[in-house]
């Protein structure tokens, strides 16, 4: 059976669940069951938010995340109050300025600073993040996300979310 | 077969709307319905339908009415604090028999509680909201596909019994995505239209208990008002009348109580305990049933919360010689009162209860089972 449980944890305004619903619309293109889940608080800008997908090849019933698979955290405080949801084997994907204490074996990205400098579009985090856990984790195709973006992002920033997307993919290599 | 989709709850509740023929929206923006409200403002235009966002939520309900009155299938959405400020209009649809769908997005309350999280809390107030000696059908769907099936039902419901439905969703399985196949092949009622425009009776009813009903701005002409009144809609203080009247509106949803409820079994051949669970709860207990994978464990979903599956529930109950029943809710307990109701001291009824906001994880309801 396969069955993958992610969490994307950031704060409001980093595109959190627009994240959520394009990992779980391109899942669904790649054929399998989705749940996709939001948390967050009454503010839309700041505070801890957190988007949960499912990602299953059976029928899917408790919809949210009990131990995720993937936790890919945007903000220090996410990834303070979502790290519960992870252990051992999970994949933890990280942005550098999180302080990450004594947790062994996560993954490092500077995903705010390469949107801030190389591509001069802080909006474009989610999509840099969406990019490294795919290629680290290979858990979708990459026809399903390019159609997921088109589908989920203004089209005239199809082009800027996606090549966003493509540099997290090769692991911003240019940095 | 339907091309799969990521559809959210509050998405698939306006597009089963429109398939069922809703043509006219009236609301107020409340989290965590407002995407309801968002979506059918994009997409009845298309259909040549008209949406509207009132000043608040008592015009809202009226708008509803009033849309309706003139022929078209109207719906409004809300959580509960918009849901109270609803209940004096249903219970005037109640009572004029103007079919309307009323949707509530559960969220934790009371007052504006905890708007971006789920309960719930409004069982009862969907049940007995309005004042008066009124009846009501509430739907509470469990899963995204079910509440586009059953967001049509409740169109069709509200047409041919000419009565306000409910739709209880709840702050989860509203704003939860999931992958859904949609067949288009569904059947729609629409509610009947007099024979004559002449001397027609507007409250004179059928066999059914369900008058036929004319709409304004086609000819016919026809008083409409909240007092009691008789066939021919105007006021009385007959007791004859009031009884008459009181009587036939219970007697339409009495008659046809067997074609209105809705329920499901879920693995419950051999079981001997029961869990009861509507909306999201309810699948959360399929996974503790997948999980514990013991075949002396059911689950008995109800659909229509109102009229409850009560027959349905009995029989299940003699039939495997019930010993316990659990009722997980997200409240204090309001579902299980109907239960125990039901029940009436044949087995144990026992409540299983949460009102943090979250969503109950299967691991606490399988730590309650195994408490005992």
């Amino acid at each position: 059976m396969f069955k993958k449980q992610v969490i994307i944890g950031g704060t409001g305004g980093q595109g959190i669940m627009l994240a959520g619903i394009i990992i779980g619309e391109a899942a669904v293109y790649d054929g399998y069951h989705v749940i996709q889940c939001q948390n967050y608080g009454p503010e839309s800008r700041g505070g801890a938010s957190r988007s949960d997908i499912i990602i299953s090849d059976s029928e899917i019933y408790y919809p949210k995340v009990q131990k995720a698979d993937i936790f890919v955290s945007l903000s220090q405080e996410a990834f303070n109050r979502y790290l519960k949801y992870s252990d051992a084997s999970s994949i933890i994907i990280v942005d550098k300025s999180i302080d990450v204490g004594n947790v062994a074996g996560c993954k490092s990205y500077g995903m705010i600073e390469y949107a801030y400098k190389v591509l001069n579009r802080p909006m474009t985090i989610n999509m840099i993040a969406i990019g490294i856990m795919n290629s680290l984790t290979g858990i979708l195709s990459q026809e399903g996300i390019r159609k997921a973006i088109e589908k989920n992002v203004p089209p005239n920033t199809f082009d800027v979310n996606y090549s966003a997307y493509n540099a997290g993919y090769s692991l911003l290599k240019s940095l | 077969m339907g091309e799969a989709l990521l559809m959210q709850g509050n998405e698939a509740c306006v597009r089963g709307a429109i398939r069922a023929g809703m043509r006219f929206f009236a609301g107020y923006p409340i989290t965590p319905s407002t995407e309801i409200a968002e979506l059918a403002s994009l997409m009845l235009p298309k259909y040549n339908g008209k949406f509207i966002q009132m000043e608040d939520e008592i015009s809202s309900m009226a708008a509803v009415i009033g849309a309706s009155l003139c022929g078209l299938k109207a719906m409004t959405a809300t959580s509960g604090p918009g849901f109270s400020l609803k209940q004096e209009n249903i219970g005037y649809a109640s009572m004029t028999e103007i079919p309307c769908v009323v949707v509530d997005v559960m969220r934790g309350g009371p007052s504006t509680g905890l708007p971006t999280c789920v309960s719930q809390g409004d069982v009862m107030q969907s049940r007995w909201g309005t004042h008066g000696d009124h009846p009501v059908i509430v739907i509470a769907p469990s899963t995204v596909k079910d509440i586009y099936y059953m967001t049509i039902k409740a169109f069709n419901y509200s047409e041919r019994y000419r009565i306000p439905v409910i739709l209880l969703l709840d702050e989860v399985n509203a704003h939860m995505r999931e992958s859904v196949v949609i067949e288009n092949d569904v059947e729609i009622w629409d509610r009947k239209r007099p024979l004559t425009r002449e001397n027609h009776k507007p409250y004179a009813a059928d066999e059914d208990g369900v008058p036929p009903m004319g709409e304004f701005g086609k000819g016919y002409r026809f008083h409409v008002t909240g007092l009691v009144h008789d066939e021919t809609g105007h006021p009385t203080n007959s007791s004859e009348e009031a009884e008459k009247l009181i009587r036939r509106l219970h007697y339409k949803l009495e008659k046809s109580r067997d074609d209105i409820v809705i329920y499901e079994k879920f693995k419950t051949e051999r079981c001997r305990t029961l869990i009861i669970a509507f909306g999201s709860v309810a699948r959360v207990c399929k996974d503790v049933i997948c999980q514990i994978n013991d075949d002396s464990i059911g689950l008995f979903i109800p659909y229509t919360i109102w009229p409850f599956p009560d027959k349905e529930l009995l029989s299940l109950i003699q039939k495997n010689r019930i010993e316990r029943i659990y009722v997980p809710e997200l409240n204090t307990g309001q579902m299980i009162l109907e239960v125990q109701r039901i029940v009436f001291g044949r087995c144990e009824v026992l409540g299983i209860n949460k009102y943090s906001g979250e969503l109950i994880t299967p691991t606490e309801i399988i730590k309650c089972l195994r408490r005992g």
